[in-house]
């Protein structure tokens, strides 16, 4: 069996057993949907679609963050308590092949979000964007997923099966909020507006924003930074808290 | 077959990014930079541009305009989710302030067409102002320039302004004053004008309210917070007028060199004055016009305003060296630091709404004011002196009622009669071209077989009826021949009765005759001297030849070079014009050769 093989064939049954999980499909799938119908396209200004693209890409932002903070907190926290995570640790699989795979499930969702949200945005919502746009928005937001499914990965390794889901909604919800995704974020009373900046997710918002013209007007660069710096700073506390949970073992 | 379903599912994501819609072309999502004429709206950010904001040059290079109006200035492009309208590094400036003018019609708008955004009514009709004045106040799409004027003004009975026909309030003791203000400002007069001529002055053309009377008047005015601006044409009434608080003067002065102690008065009390040269070079010089506008007329000019800048006014027989008088003076102001307006007093002789203010602002500079105080003042000086709070300037606050020009205006004045943009209340202004007078080509005109048709244009009866005289006309057409049955009477100063051919469907653009060398036709009538008057747009006065009429059929030819003086571009009316006293003519078959 090629290493590649192995990759695939992790990556697809994780695929499977989340897919296999309506409680999870579902609401992951229809929650930013139907938000995205009744606050862009429903309840918008006189039907203005600037309104709507607009909140194409809030709600676009808020749909991948779901799915890559659920699929890795809860799962990696339940497969911990479970004991699947020494097995696997114990197995030939190269550790990477399970984390990859739960990335791969994650960005397989946010593309049906991506498909699931542009079809609404284009067909109710008359959100019209040039192919680079609908294109870059749809890259943009796949490699977003990466910080978020890293704050996922963090929390599965430090909470408690049963703590997860409640944790990952306590930071999700807000964040969304908070971040301008729910209500443009020039909305927001001013001190809500300067803590936007703590959140990976108003930055990416920015960004996606960006492409179509209708950001706050700070620098592409600095927000990327951020984005990366959050995304690095990440990376090192999930290595760290990673070895102090093998190391208890 | 996993291969398959993987080249499916790739098929079907880029089939689906494909199908996803695309923006039409009138789409506001554009991120980059667009032309000005693609910017449907009056929030936008504009730049880079080299920017005069009515007083001085600004380092700023981007405007960020917002509902109209100037929200802030930038070194730099700003981040901003507004349209980027390319400045392509020219120059912008204000809208321009014409500070005299005399509106009515469709003045408004020719004044817009030409880059004048606001005009100072120095007399007119207090109900058209009161019904501009909604305009004036917020940013809405318009094709019309903002108005601020003094109604009507303070003058003495029979006095300057009550010679139009048009009757109104007069003045006749300084007791009155108060009240006479007063219902000005009811009508909805914006500031006070009064018209005066000093008991000093060598000519005196027209009756004037004496000097207690305009004491009276301007302080009044004063004590109801409004300015109070003064009608002269002379020295001394300067002296007076300023002496006794005038805030202005709307006109400057060619009967002598101005005094040293008004100069200084002027300029410690900080007062302003409004030259007028363009009026005034026409009643001396007259040369102007043609050599900035005349020889190749600029597309925006119509008829009607050709009309009106080739006017004369009576031979006043003022000797040409008084107009050196007038630059002298001017000079000597600027110098002074008295604040100058640029005024165009339009559309008297000489004159036309929106060009003529370009006019003025062109002889300021020759008259010797420096560049930059050119620029100010059509901008930030009336604006200073009205107490305007709206316009004249590019600051935040201001309505962002702009001109982009394609050169640089310090050194190239004249580049303000081609505006590369104009926009009014933050939307882009697009000046309405005048219709082009269509080419007539020989042949018959009408035959009246079929009524009154004739090939363009149609017939009527004409007569000084229409203006108040006595003379009258009837018309009736059978089997081919036009019956014009009529009465000359005295009554008018040029009384007249016929049938006139209006020779295209619009009196303001008239017909092309350029083609044609001869009119023909077939007349008969009570015998006389009959003659043809042919008129061209924009001119009330005819260019006639005469022809006599018989008792019998005969066929007339008259070539249209024996009309002197006639525009053949554009003429409007020709009217077969019947003898004195009572007289009866029939007319079959006009043609062209």
């Amino acid at each position: 069996m090629s290493a590649i093989t192995i990759y695939q064939k992790e990556a697809w049954y994780d695929l499977v057993s989340v897919w296999r999980t309506p409680g999870f499909v579902i609401p992951s799938l229809a929650f930013p949907l139907v938000f995205y119908l009744f606050f862009g396209v429903l309840f918008s200004p006189s039907g203005s679609s600037s309104h709507a693209a607009y909140m194409l890409v809030t709600y676009s932002c808020f749909g991948i963050m779901g799915p890559a903070m659920f699929n890795f907190a809860m799962n990696i926290a339940s497969e911990r308590a479970q004991g699947w995570l020494t097995l696997k640790r114990l197995s030939p699989m190269p550790f990477c092949a399970y984390l990859l795979a739960k990335m791969a499930t994650s960005l397989v969702f946010a593309l049906v979000i991506i498909l699931l949200l542009f079809s609404a945005a284009a067909i109710f919502g008359e959100v019209r964007l040039y192919h680079s746009q609908w294109l870059s928005l749809a890259l943009l937001m796949l490699l977003g997923t990466v910080p978020f499914a890293l704050i996922g990965l963090l929390l599965g390794l430090t909470l408690s099966d049963k703590a997860a889901p409640g944790v990952v909604n306590l930071l999700y919800l807000p964040m969304a909020f908070l971040s301008g995704l729910w209500v443009p974020v020039t909305m927001l009373p001013q001190f809500m507006q300067q803590l936007a900046w703590l959140w990976p997710s108003y930055h990416l918002s920015q960004l996606g924003l960006k492409l179509l013209a209708m950001d706050q007007g700070h620098a592409a660069l600095l927000h990327l930074a951020l984005l990366l710096l959050t995304t690095a700073g990440l990376t090192l506390l999930c290595l760290f808290v990673f070895r102090r949970v093998i190391g208890a073992k | 077959m996993k291969t398959l379903v993987f080249i499916g599912t790739a098929v079907l994501l880029a089939l689906f990014f494909v199908l996803l819609p695309q923006p039409d072309a009138t789409s506001q999502l554009k991120p980059a930079a667009t032309a000005a004429s693609d910017v449907s709206s009056n929030s936008f950010v504009l730049g880079p541009v080299k920017l005069f904001d009515g007083q001085q040059w600004r380092e700023e290079r981007y405007v960020e305009v917002r509902a109209g109006r100037v929200s802030q200035l930038h070194l730099d492009k700003p981040d901003s989710e507004l349209p980027l309208i390319d400045g392509n590094n020219q120059w912008l400036m204000p809208g321009l302030i014409d500070g005299h003018v005399h509106a009515w019609g469709d003045a408004l708008q020719q004044a817009l067409d030409f880059g004048v955004t606001t005009v100072l009514d120095m007399f007119g009709d207090h109900q058209f102002l009161v019904s501009q004045k909604a305009a004036r106040a917020g940013t809405e799409r318009t094709k019309q320039a903002d108005i601020y004027g003094a109604g009507t003004l303070v003058t003495a009975p029979k006095g300057h302004g009550t010679q139009y026909g048009i009757a109104i309030p007069v003045i006749e003791n300084p007791e009155q004053a108060s009240k006479f203000v007063s219902d000005r400002l009811a009508e909805g007069s914006d500031f006070i004008k009064i018209v005066y001529t000093s008991a000093k002055a060598l000519r005196r053309f027209s009756p004037s309210i004496d000097l207690a009377t305009l004491q009276a008047v301007i302080a009044a005015a004063k004590a109801q917070g409004v300015l109070a601006v003064v009608h002269i044409a002379d020295l001394p009434s300067a002296e007076e007028a300023i002496a006794a608080g005038a805030d202005g003067l709307v006109h400057s002065f060619f009967s002598e060199p101005v005094s040293a102690q008004l100069l200084q008065l002027m300029a410690d009390e900080q007062r302003f004055i409004i030259p007028t040269m363009t009026v005034m070079e026409g009643m001396i010089v007259n040369q102007i016009n043609d050599e900035l506008l005349l020889q190749a007329p600029p597309a925006q000019l119509s008829a009607t305003a050709i009309g009106s800048l080739k006017q004369r006014f009576g031979n006043f027989q003022i000797p040409q060296e008084r107009y050196q008088v007038l630059a002298t003076n001017t000079a000597k102001m600027a110098e002074a630091g008295i604040l100058l307006l640029a005024g165009s007093d339009a559309p008297n002789p000489n004159t036309a709404h929106g060009v003529s203010l370009l006019v003025e602002m062109v002889l300021l500079q020759r008259a010797g004011v420096p560049g930059l105080q050119v620029l100010q003042s059509a901008t930030s000086a009336p604006a200073k002196a009205f107490a305007l709070t709206d316009v004249g300037y590019l600051r935040p606050g201001y309505k962002a009622d702009m001109l982009l020009l394609s050169q640089d205006p310090m050194t190239e004045l004249t580049t303000l009669l081609t505006p590369a943009a104009i926009w009014k209340n933050g939307w882009l202004h697009q000046p309405e071209l005048p219709a082009k007078s269509t080419a007539v080509t020989a042949g018959l005109v009408a035959d009246f077989n079929t009524g009154l048709t004739a090939r363009s244009g149609g017939f009527a009866a004409s007569s000084d009826s229409m203006v108040q005289g006595k003379s009258s006309a009837e018309i009736s057409v059978q089997q081919g021949v036009l019956k014009v049955t009529g009465t000359t009477r005295p009554g008018f100063a040029y009384p007249w009765a016929g049938v006139a051919w209006q020779t295209a469907a619009s009196i303001d653009t008239g017909s092309d005759f350029s083609e044609i060398t001869s009119i023909k036709f077939n007349i008969r009538g009570t015998p006389g001297q009959y003659r043809l008057d042919a008129f061209t747009v924009g001119s009330w006065m005819p260019s006639s030849q005469p022809f006599t009429v018989t008792e019998d059929w005969q066929a007339v030819t008259l070539p249209l070079a024996g009309f002197r003086a006639l525009d053949m571009s554009a003429v409007n009316v020709l009217s077969w014009i019947g003898p004195a006293g009572s007289f009866e003519f029939e007319i079959a078959i006009i043609e062209l050769e």
